[in-house]
């Protein structure tokens, strides 16, 4: 038998993403942009889209704070880990940060060029899902990487994969099918996060007194 | 030299086995305590798959050896028991992991 420490907190690290908690979060942030493109489709003003984007997400950040504090921690346990995943889960924000910088800038910038380029040439919201899947898989390699969770690799797949199958379908079939481009690979991530929230309620149940050891 | 001094020459390094440390249940306790701050209770218990009663006797033992600090805090009403390794603890296990292999080394000649 070999007892490697690294192992041990690599397992005692990737038991806390065990609870589904965050794969319900990342699932409901893609069905809050499917239920925004109803409402584009709807002809619902912006304006309007972004309120109920900002309180959608809103909720679903609640839900995740919540869940973690009311589920996760009751159930499985307090732990602050040591200083090299401390470090690791700082590059990891680091890393939300920047993608959260580079995509408000992506933004301002295709505001204001989307329509200037010269005719014949491709226009900058060409490049849209294309710059969108590049993103979501270098963001959410970098995530599993620094948070040693694997299955965050195929959730940036599954991020990736809305923009550019909906400019696909609009392209070569004529329709607007937006809301259930993001819809689907929300569903599946909601899927699994539903899965795993049932299996670590019942894998740990909720703990009873903590025990005595005869420290007041 | 007499046949009870070669004896005790051969074993020599498993005499400085540190036995608080060496029962496999406390072990694993230090092991996961060594590769975090600290921790609760009930995260302990899950991890390690050790009944209430059975951690909670490990637990007392390396306490009183100086091994780790148990302390209790309230979160909001509610008991919490946190521990965690003190620098004796960590030094102790150190010395346990290095002991272990020249016994092992010795038992390979």
């Amino acid at each position: 038998m070999r007892i490697n420490l690294t192992d041990i907190e690599k397992k005692a690290y990737r038991s806390t993403f065990q609870d589904g908690i965050w794969d319900l979060f990342l699932g409901s942030i893609l069905l809050i942009f499917a239920v925004v493109a109803l409402l584009s489709n709807r002809g619902i003003p912006e304006s309007r889209q972004m309120i109920v984007m900002i309180v959608l997400q809103g909720a679903a950040v609640a839900f995740f704070i919540v869940g973690k504090k009311c589920v996760t921690v009751p159930r499985m346990g307090f732990v602050k880990f040591g200083r090299q995943r401390k470090a690791k889960v700082r590059k990891s924000h680091l890393v939300l940060l920047g993608s959260a910088v580079v995509g408000a800038v992506a933004f301002l910038v295709a505001s204001q060029l989307i329509y200037s380029t010269q005719a014949g040439r491709p226009r900058l919201i060409d490049f849209m899902p294309l710059a969108w899947a590049v993103n979501a898989i270098a963001v959410f390699s970098l995530l599993a990487h620094y948070l040693d969770c694997p299955r965050l690799h195929g959730y940036g797949v599954l991020f990736a994969l809305p923009v550019p199958v909906d400019r696909a379908i609009r392209a070569f079939a004529g329709v607007n099918l937006s809301p259930v481009a993001f819809a689907v690979p929300a569903i599946v991530m909601l899927a699994i996060g539903a899965v795993l929230l049932v299996s670590f309620l019942r894998r740990y149940p909720r703990a009873a007194e903590e025990a005595d050891l005869g420290k007041k | 030299m007499a046949r009870n001094e070669i004896d005790k020459e051969g074993l020599q390094p498993l005499a400085e086995i540190d036995r608080v440390i060496h029962e496999p249940a406390r072990l694993l306790i230090l092991a996961y305590l060594s590769v975090v701050e600290s921790a609760d209770f009930l995260f302990l218990m899950n991890q390690t798959a050790l009944t209430r009663g059975n951690l909670s006797s490990h637990l007392s033992k390396l306490e009183t050896a100086g091994y780790i600090e148990i302390k209790k805090e309230f979160v909001e009403k509610i008991p919490r028991t946190l521990l965690s390794l003190t620098e004796e603890g960590r030094t102790a296990f150190e010395q346990y992991q290095s002991d272990m292999k020249r016994v092992f080394e010795s038992l390979s000649q």
